[in-house]
């Protein structure tokens, strides 16, 4: 169809800008894992290292003091840990939502930045993961967690929405580990064929399954992947709904809300929409990989950034409103004290990060400019976490007893831990990304211009 | 034996000339065919004829079975095996269950598809596949698509295979050769678990070793010694070097009073029976009786001890004039300080039980000397 | 179907709209007022539900860009004339039940603290406000979305959708807000002293809900007299596929409401469900339940279901029943009774549901059955999954 006349708002935006040829693009992706990388990933990787071990000395410390070292304290039972971990949590939303949902959605424009945006998924949870065990006062009874009859022949208490968390957690991580890797297996296939190390032939000989990309494996294969699509939609709403049934199911005014679980999905997927903008800006600079992750890319992910930010402050809205209306006094006062208590500094940056700053994303020219878009993405990173301390640390201060009112107050420990966990998952990024396929070759390659035959379907690149 | 053939193998440049061939080569009489390429192609399922997947229905029957099993597992260990009120909840709380049962359907249904196809249906790993080792697989990884034409029954026309190839559009014919022994995919699995288990065995032989030999760091110091006084510990904290003090001189417990006066006849003086002749205090009175006195005094209170053979000491006669005669605030004191042989019952007995049980004596006592007027 | 069957079948509806428009009227004197106004109000939320749901199809294809739907477009664009032609009526006069079904006009709410903490959104002139608010904002939505979609079909401009595509995206924020404010007003505040901040979002998955099943319906209608030629199963296994989605998203909405309120069991948020589960309101709960859930999840999870025309012409159908069984579930038990169901109800739906046949009928007259002046109608009558 002519393009010609059509107004310049409503043109096409291309997907994959530039000729590319199926073997350019593997030599494009995948010369990066056979070859060493520039200086600028060493110096990266000591920063994120150094950061990570800052966190895990901190954990050590924590596990030799105790408890008593962190900021936790009674009334604030739950602190950084719970902050972190469902912060974590959240960011791994992202991924998911771009590898499942839009493929089911079958919006194109999400193969380019899939591969990246499950890794980070799963070092996201990696990263959520250590927190429920160190924040418990003795970490070493954490198996405890899982359904056996203890001597007693008591089971866990599958009322206790802690016990839900640990099925969903490690349901989502798994079948995050599973989708990815399923992803990865024929690109290891290609790696394996054109690595000129014997080692690492070996290495993706075995990872890659003997995968030969017959049409009977690809039949099964899209079949597979479609159904773990559908699940997986279903599993990224259900797991951050979940970690939401922590706070929602008690009477902790502020925290028994009916809207949690969509709200914390919504978060959830904002925060992880900010990542992967803040991660794919600087891998797409750095590795060259401009004509793949096009600024059309990162506009459509800077409008689901826009849209999640009107979604966040609907329910702030929201949540604002019942508190007034629910006629509860207790309800009342912890919304108020959210915004201006003592700590009230909170609530007014989390609603500026994540519900004003945003709005910027409304002017097209902001959505295609870097110093904007990673500004945005830094200020929602920031307005998220401070969005979960503000639930968790000011409800639980001032509940219902003015005389069990109390202070909150982190610590170094505290600190060290939530430095180290960003530390751990940009490592793990950087380690990704010099390791295996940062785009998923198998999905673009079906995306070039006369990938597949004329009359069957069109091959176009249009998003 | 000798290396079997299996299969003629040509490129094709895209994706549209390999669709294209294959009916050209179907027309030649090559029914067995299998196409290889770089990713999936749309329509190649169609022209090759490949009947559908039978994944989609395997995982919905396998996704079932877990909402089954989640729920069922549940509710047997919550209600069933164990059951616990928590939280003022109903035994079958279902409401509570669909969160893990949703996540157990999923991670059933999800592993099924994701291992069920690499396991059952593609037959994955499997490294004795003859195409990994053909020159044509790099081409099919890369951006060439392959087509194969397969032996039917172990015969195949090379010579025939190949024209039909060329003649479609294909180049780089080659000759495929299945390997004369390849590995068994049994085997590679047997060694691959045997492998993992022989390491697991080895670490958890080796840690558990080096931990006797090296004692651990203990974990949370701070929690497991605590610097607080524990009662059975000594500690430097106070002079007599005990960790539990005993309490000061003069301390009464709670629900204790004092008794100011000295002698048994002071008290018999000053204290009165404070509680009400009811049958409530009867009762009670009655069981701390029988439990606590009448081992020496009988249940009738004439002093007929149970363990007269045994004991020396002969127990007062409640029964007795004098005894019927003294006042309650006598026996209250001869209760809670002793008498003779007789312990002091302070510690055991609370006050106002002490009370009852005098009130209960009155009543052995007025029953074994009925007036004429208690038979009316 | 011919033009004389057309109209015989629409003179049999005007009979039979005549006859339900009679049951109504002597409906009011004979049952009393205050089922009278419970029964329109829950009518009203019912057509709302499937006017803005289908205006909020058209938003949401404008917003999202997407190509596949342009041509079943029209169908929503046309149904959504329900927020006009009915909404403003019935709207007006349901202004008349708000002192008699809403507990926070009468005299003993002041005697009840939690009301009373509310009056400044709970008063009648705010409440009037609000509503004729609303009540603008969707003409003005309709106008700006709809109108301007049948005058591209003669002008070809493609710049309508470059403004329908920006307008859409204000029409969320309003449709949002609307939306929450039919709920809370006039579902929840029949019982003043209940509050769920979900509530908005719950009835957001059902009016969406009701706005796919409706548009899925003019679909088969037209695809069943040969119109729309150019649909392909493709298509409607992208219809299915939504309707499918959002079953399950209305489920996962509606049990998170419910078991985070049973799991608080605070009095003065479970009282709420408690009287929805007690009695003959149990019942309905639990076929409210089957029904709007399960029945369409299983009757649309395998793929050939979801591109066969007569199964999602069923699930549809069984969607916007059970759509009002869930609001006639959320509305009828503030009467007070155990479950209200006799011929009073029975006309009301007998004149509703005629009624809104033969708008429906005329409004698929209107324009072109396809938007035939949107620039992406051909790209999207080529797509295939």
């Amino acid at each position: 169809m002519s393009e010609a006349y059509l107004p310049e708002a409503l043109r096409p935006q291309p997907l994959i800008e530039g000729p590319l040829t199926t073997g350019g693009l593997d030599d494009q992706v995948l010369q990066w894992p056979d070859k060493k990388p520039p200086r600028a990933w060493y110096v990266a990787v000591t920063i994120t290292g150094i950061l990570t071990l800052i966190g895990f000395t901190c954990i050590g410390y924590l596990l030799y003091e105790g408890i008593g070292s962190m900021g936790n304290n009674i009334p604030s039972a739950w602190g950084f840990p719970i902050i972190n971990f469902v912060f974590w949590v959240g960011i791994g939303h992202a991924g998911t939502l771009i590898s499942a949902i839009l493929f089911i959605f079958r919006k194109r424009w999400r193969n380019a930045i899939s591969r990246a945006a499950e890794a980070m998924t799963i070092f996201a949870l990696c990263c959520a993961a250590i927190f429920p065990l160190i924040h418990v006062g003795r970490p070493w009874f954490a198996y405890w967690l899982f359904p056996y009859p203890n001597v007693r022949h008591l089971w866990i208490n599958f009322r206790s929405p802690l016990v839900w968390d640990v099925f969903a957690v490690s349901t989502y991580f798994s079948v995050s580990l599973l989708f990815w890797y399923l992803g990865l297996v024929p690109d290891l296939a290609s790696l394996r064929e054109r690595t000129k190390s014997k080692l690492r032939r070996g290495i993706y000989r075995i990872m890659s399954l003997g995968w030969v990309g017959s049409a009977r494996n690809w039949l099964h294969y899209e079949k597979a992947y479609l159904l773990l699509a559908g699940l997986a939609t279903g599993l990224v709403l259900s797991v951050h709904s979940v970690v939401s049934f922590d706070f929602a199911v008690s009477v902790v005014p502020g925290w028994h809300m009916t809207i949690f679980p969509p709200y914390f999905v919504a978060g959830a997927i904002f925060a992880g929409f900010a990542m992967v903008v803040l991660v794919l800006s600087v891998v797409r600079r750095t590795m060259h990989l401009e004509n793949l992750i096009t600024m059309t890319h990162l506009e459509v992910m800077n409008k689901m950034i826009l849209a999640m930010s009107c979604l966040m402050g609907y329910a702030y809205l929201m949540e604002g409103f019942t508190a007034w209306y629910s006629s509860n006094t207790f309800i009342r006062y912890i919304f108020g004290n959210y915004v201006w208590g003592d700590t009230g500094w909170a609530g007014c940056l989390t609603i500026c990060c994540n519900v004003l700053i945003p709005q910027l994303l409304w002017v097209p020219k902001f959505r295609r400019s870097f110093p904007v878009m990673i500004f945005v993405a830094i200020s929602v990173t920031i307005g998220m976490w401070f969005e979960r301390f503000t639930i968790i640390v000011l409800s639980l201060h001032r509940d219902y007893l003015p005389s069990a009112w109390g202070q909150f107050h982190p610590t170094w420990v505290d600190f060290g831990i939530l430095i180290g966990s960003f530390g751990l998952f940009f490592t793990l990024v950087l380690i990704f990304a010099r390791t295996l396929p940062v785009i998923s070759t198998t999905e673009v390659k079906g995306d070039l211009p006369g990938a597949h035959p004329r009359h069957t379907r069109e091959g176009g690149d249009h998003a | 034996m000798p290396d079997a053939v299996s299969g003629v193998i040509a490129l094709f440049s895209t994706a549209e000339e390999l669709v294209d061939a294959i009916p050209e080569v179907r027309a030649r009489g090559f029914e067995s065919l299998e196409a290889f390429t770089p990713y999936p192609v749309h329509g190649l399922d169609k022209a090759l004829k490949l009947k559908r997947s039978w994944l989609p229905a395997l995982v919905m029957i396998m996704g079932g079975l877990g909402a089954v099993l989640g729920f069922l597992f549940e509710w047997w260990t919550s209600a069933v095996n164990y059951p616990l009120h928590i939280g003022g909840k109903p035994l079958n709380s279902w409401q509570a269950f669909v969160p893990v049962m949703f996540e157990v359907t999923v991670l059933f249904a999800t592993f099924t598809a994701g291992l069920g196809m690499l396991f059952i249906f593609n037959k994955l790993p499997f490294f004795g596949n003859p195409i990994l080792d053909s020159d044509a697989i790099k081409g099919i990884t890369r951006d060439k698509f392959a087509l194969m034409i397969q032996p039917v029954g172990g015969a195949l026309d090379v010579d025939a295979a190949s024209a039909a190839l060329v003649s479609a559009g294909g180049s780089n014919v080659e000759v495929v050769m299945a390997k004369a022994h390849p590995p068994a995919r049994g085997s590679w699995w047997v060694k691959t678990f045997l492998g993992i288990l022989v390491a697991c065995v080895v670490a958890g032989y080796g840690t558990s070793l080096a931990i006797k030999i090296y004692p651990t760091i203990k974990p949370m110091v701070e929690m497991e010694d605590q610097a607080k006084l524990d009662a059975q510990k000594a500690d430097g904290f106070f002079k007599d070097g005990h960790g539990m003090q005993l309490p000061p001189e003069g301390t009464v417990p709670r629900g204790y009073m004092p008794i100011l006066a000295k002698t048994p006849e002071e008290a018999g003086k000053t204290l009165f029976n404070p509680l009400p002749i009811t049958a409530k205090v009867l009762a009670r009175g009655r069981t701390l009786y029988d439990n606590h006195c009448a081992v020496c005094h009988g249940f009738l209170g004439r002093g007929k001890p149970l363990l007269d053979k045994f004991y020396q000491a002969s127990p007062a006669n409640l029964q007795s004039k004098t005894f019927r005669d003294v006042p309650d605030g006598y026996i209250y004191d001869v209760i809670s300080k002793g008498k003779g042989a007789m312990p002091s019952y302070e510690a055991d007995i609370s006050s106002k039980d002490r009370w009852a049980i005098i009130h209960y004596v009155r009543a052995l006592q007025r029953s074994q000397h009925a007036r004429e007027e208690d038979l009316q | 179907m011919n033009e004389r069957t057309g109209g015989s079948v629409n003179k049999v509806l005007s009979g039979i709209a005549v006859a339900g428009a009679l049951g109504v009227a002597a409906a009011y004197p004979a049952v009393g007022a205050s089922r009278f106004w419970t029964n329109w109000v829950l009518w009203f939320v019912f057509l709302a539900a499937i006017g803005l749901g289908c205006m909020f199809v058209v938003a949401l294809e404008h917003t999202v860009e997407s190509v596949w739907s342009v041509p079943l477009r029209r169908i929503p664009e046309r149904l959504s004339g329900i927020a006009v032609w009915f909404l403003l009526p019935m709207g007006l006069v349901a202004l008349l039940s708000i002192p008699v079904i809403f507990p926070w006009t009468w005299s003993s709410a002041s005697g009840i603290p939690m009301i009373v903490k509310k009056e400044a959104w709970l008063n009648t002139p705010f409440f009037v406000i609000r509503v004729l608010v609303c009540l603008a904002l969707w003409v003005f939505s309709y106008r700006m979305l709809v109108t301007g979609s049948f005058k591209q079909d003669e002008t070809r401009d493609p710049m309508f959708t470059v403004k329908a595509r920006w307008f859409s995206r204000i029409f969320l924020i309003i449709f949002a807000l609307t939306l929450t404010t039919v709920g809370f007003d006039w579902i929840s505040s029949l019982e003043p002293t209940w509050y769920s901040d979900m509530f908005g979002v719950y009835i957001f998955a059902g009016t969406f809900l009701a706005g796919l099943a409706a548009t899925t319906l003019g679909a088969v209608y037209l695809l069943r007299r040969g119109r729309l030629k150019g649909i392909t199963e493709d298509h409607l296994y992208n219809l299915g596929g939504y309707m499918f989605a959002f079953t399950v998203f209305w489920g996962y909405i509606g049990f998170a409401q419910y078991m985070l309120q049973w799991y608080g069991n605070m009095p003065e948020e479970v009282f709420w469900f408690k009287q929805r589960f007690t009695g003959g309101w149990l019942a309905v709960s639990i076929v409210l339940g089957v029904g709007h859930f399960f029945l369409p999840f299983l009757a649309l999870i395998s793929r050939s279901a979801k591109r066969n025309l007569t199964r999602l012409r069923w699930v549809a159908l069984c969607i916007l029943f059970f759509e009002f069984l869930d609001l006639y579930w959320m509305i009828f038990p503030t009467l007070g009774k155990g479950v209200v169901l006799g011929w009073p109800e029975l006309a009301f739906a007998v004149f509703f549901i005629s009624l809104v046949v033969l708008w429906s009928r005329k409004a698929m007259t209107k324009g072109a059955d396809m938007p035939v002046g949107d620039p992406f109608l051909k790209e999207g009558m080529e797509f295939h999954l």
